[in-house]
């Protein structure tokens, strides 16, 4: 497909909310998603020309987006003790400063899940993506997303269950 | 996705609604971006508040992402079993050729081509699951929980186990199975928490490190076995390479290595052999070990058709003969399950390999059979199940079948004197299959507890026993003593539900769940179920344990998380709650029911599932790179060590 800049920026322009909400909730650190968004459309934009049609490009970003993500925590996964410690302090009792502005009760419960299973929500939420699609990003088969995607969310439930009103006092 | 499902994945889109993107990603800044981009690329973050109309717009979005994303079940009528469909050929046909076996992924690519990702076009998917996808299918391809065997055997294995160690908690006697934990009777091997090396601890004069088998950095160690002198690691290679679509892929290899024990302070590495494709699971029996992993061809980067290498399994770099491909039951596909065996005399070969090219499947294995089923409930509403021998490491296919619905797990699919016992749940309701040998079904009760699912199964001789689950928790009994003519005979209504059964010594079934509200739908917690079964016609729960506050157990996923054994009255696994994870052991007896013994904090974060281990008197929590000691006189904590 050929593609300038001004063109990307128009299809970006459709799905970058989605594409950092949903690196947010990976990294878990805005600077983090913010620098691994910025790295997708790097790559992104350098191989646009081998994207046949025009309609995959929020398909083939958000791959390309969740591949970048997983190789970024395997690498901080080596020195992960500082970056651990940071998330879990963001959770006891983060500032408003921090500039994550994704509700207490939304971190929490992603806390809880693997990385797989992060990636398997955050690719539902976010990329609204059915489980065959989501498999062929993660090279998972479909019925082993439906059903990681089943259990996260029943773990997830635990902490999402409380009543609304709970939630709305925990955004910060 | 059920109702809840679906209402918790909207809450979360809902509650993310507020946040806020950075300017330097607005889409503005981003042209600029790429169109200054300096060769060697530097991002600047730019830390200043975004403007806040940009979430109104972002709300904007999502609610009408949300109006048209989610499909209704409707569609999904429309997708039944093809007329006249078949497979019975096609399932167990090997390739002639290569070009065979390109033909399924040219079709691949041309449908991937014509699909939109965006569009209403591509809604098989959820239109398949929309009421039904509650019914999730619990199958752990890609890691565990793939195995289970004849209940039979595993009864005869909680009953009879008398050594003074414990096992990994396996369906099939006979049949090991691979861990993150394990032990010979004396030394402790974990894998660490980098997934490259497993540790070696003697346990002879309190905890101490004797030694360490240990792989290069591109080697990821999934599980291991410690089998007749044998330490074998088993697991990933990831190597990222440039694809012909011309951006990077990572490429994964399985591979088992090989290590003589002799001396376990230092294991000598005696042999490695690789296949194609990513870790899916591993059994070893009789002297073999059974590698399987997953092989998804890069049909997104694109492949052509004179370049085998790039669409061929490869074993330890040689091409998988055509003649051992087995063809899909569907007109595309573009994934292999890779099956290998290694002579254990003989590390360093493949002894026999084939690979069956699908669009994806489980595997179940029995002291005979590998029985790989294939659940294309999402499009045709039926599983196709195809079933190859493997005695002493030779592989050969013998049959092809197919059943209505899929099959929840393992525990659901069961072979007893040459018959396939399985147990699927369909559309909106659950069915009992048993199958002869070809696969061909002789006998079923089909219709059963409607809008349920089935979570769990056990099945034992001629009787069989599973869990469905809505709002209650039936608890059916099952007569299959005439395979043709398999009949319910209980049936028993219990809030909650159980994810795991285990046989407890004679006539008692121990259940580990989760404890529900009347209402369906709030969990209380993890719940421990006693049933008598002695009566199998009137089976009761006899005595019941709820944990509050924990959320989850690894046994309800994973059944080699569990600790049980009924000689020493123990039910040990560890759970995760509010204070994090906890390893908690239970005793049981008539008069006093479910007793805790301990419930103790699991130290370590690592990625590392934890695991509990016996050795004589001492309990072994395991977690990554530490172990705790506790004695199982009075559970208190005796010794530990950081690796």
């Amino acid at each position: 497909m050929k593609c300038d800049a001004v063109k990307f920026a128009g299809m970006y322009e459709e799905i970058y909310r989605d594409l950092y909400r949903f690196a947010l909730c990976m990294m878990k650190n805005p600077q983090d998603a913010e620098d691994v968004v910025s790295e997708a459309v790097i790559r992104g934009y350098e191989r646009v020309h081998s994207l046949k049609k025009e309609e995959a490009f929020k398909g083939w970003m958000f791959t390309i987006l969740s591949r970048m993500c997983k190789k970024k925590l395997a690498a901080m996964a080596k020195t992960r003790t500082a970056h651990e410690a940071e998330f879990f302090e963001r959770l006891e009792g983060g500032s408003g400063e921090d500039g994550m502005n994704l509700s207490l009760d939304v971190r929490r419960a992603f806390a809880v899940l693997s990385e797989e299973e992060q990636m398997i929500v955050g690719l539902s939420v976010f990329g609204g993506y059915q489980s065959k699609e989501i498999g062929e990003m993660l090279k998972l088969k479909s019925g082993t997303v439906r059903s990681k995607r089943s259990r996260a969310l029943s773990k997830m439930s635990v902490i999402l269950a409380p009543a609304e009103a709970d939630s709305q006092a925990a955004y910060y | 996705m059920n109702k809840r499902e679906q209402d918790l994945l909207n809450r979360i889109k809902e509650e993310s609604e507020t946040v806020k993107v950075p300017n330097s990603l607005e889409p503005g800044d981003v042209e600029t971006l790429l169109k200054n981009r300096p060769k060697k690329f530097v991002w600047k973050r730019a830390h200043i508040v975004a403007a806040a109309c940009c979430l109104l717009a972002c709300g904007l979005a999502y609610g009408m992402m949300k109006e048209s994303d989610y499909i209704s079940h409707v569609e999904r009528d429309n997708y039944t079993r093809e007329e006249g469909e078949s497979f019975s050929n096609s399932g167990l046909t090997t390739a002639k050729d290569y070009e065979d076996v390109y033909a399924y992924l040219e079709e691949r690519m041309n449908e991937m081509n014509a699909r939109s990702y965006d569009g209403g076009a591509e809604k098989i998917e959820d239109s398949a699951s929309g009421d039904m996808a509650g019914q999730a299918v619990a199958e752990d391809s890609a890691s565990m929980n793939l195995m289970a065997g004849e209940a039979g055997e595993a009864k005869t294995a909680a009953v009879a186990e008398t050594a003074d160690y414990s096992e990994t908690n396996v369906r099939q006697e006979g049949v090991d199975e691979a861990d993150v934990v394990k032990t010979d009777g004396r030394y402790l091997y974990t894998l660490r928490d980098n997934g490259r090396a497993v540790a070696i601890v003697d346990t002879k004069n309190g905890l101490e490190q004797a030694g360490e088998a240990e792989l290069d950095d591109d080697y990821t160690i999934r599980e291991f076995y410690v089998n007749s002198g044998r330490l074998v690691l088993v697991g990933e290679i990831y190597r990222e390479e440039k694809t012909r679509g011309g951006w990077y892929m990572g490429q994964s290899n399985t591979f088992s290595v090989t290590y003589d024990l002799s001396n376990p302070k230092k294991p000598e590495k005696i042999g490695e052999v690789t296949q194609s494709g990513s870790y899916t699971s591993s059994r070893m029996a009789e002297g073999h070990l059974y590698l399987f992993s997953q092989y998804c061809v890069d049909t997104y980067g694109g492949i052509e058709a004179r370049d085998t290498e790039g669409y061929i399994p490869l074993i330890n770099q040689s091409l998988l003969p055509e003649s051992d491909i087995y063809l899909p039951a569907t007109k595309q596909a573009y994934m292999y399950a890779v099956i290998s065996s290694v002579d254990m005399n003989k590390p360093e070969e493949a002894k026999d390999s084939k690979a069956i090219f699908t669009d994806g499947g489980n595997l179940y294995v029995s002291n005979q059979n590998i029985y790989w089923y294939e659940d294309r409930s999402w499009y045709t509403g039926d599983t196709v199940i195809r079933r190859l021998s493997y005695e002493n490491g030779k592989l050969n296919a013998e049959a092809s079948g197919m059943v209505g619905g899929y099959i929840h797990d393992s525990f659901c699919i069961d072979e007893y004197k040459g018959n396939l016992r399985v147990i699927t749940t369909e559309k909106d309701t659950n069915s009992v299959y048993v199958l002869d040998k070809n696969l061909k079904v002789i006998g079923s009760i089909e219709g059963l507890a409607e809008d349920e699912r089935v979570y769990s199964a056990r099945l034992l001789g001629d009787v069989g026993y599973f869990v469905t689950f809505r709002e209650t928790d039936p608890l059916f009994s099952v007569d299959f003593s005439d395979p043709k003519k398999p009949k319910i005979i209980g049936e028993l209504k219990i809030p909650g539900f159980s994810e795991y059964l285990h046989f407890y010594g004679e006539d008692m079934l121990l259940g580990i769940g989760m404890d529900v509200d009347e209402d369906g739908f709030s969990t209380n917690g993890v719940k421990l179920s006693m049933f008598d079964i002695s009566d199998n016609t009137d089976v009761k729960e006899v005595q019941k344990y709820v944990m509050k506050n924990v959320y989850g157990a690894d046994v309800m996923y994973d059944y080699r998380a569990a600790l049980i054994d009924v000689n020493k009255n123990i039910i040990g696994f560890s759970v995760h709650g509010g204070n994090g994870e906890n390893y908690c052991v239970f005793s049981y007896d008539t008069d006093n029911g479910f007793v805790c013994l301990m419930d103790e904090t699991v130290n370590g974060n690592g990625y590392q599932t934890a695991r509990g281990v016996y050795i004589d008197t001492k309990l072994y929590v395991v977690k990554g790179n530490i172990i705790e000691a506790y004695s199982m006189k009075d559970y208190q904590k005796v010794d530990d060590i950081i690796l």
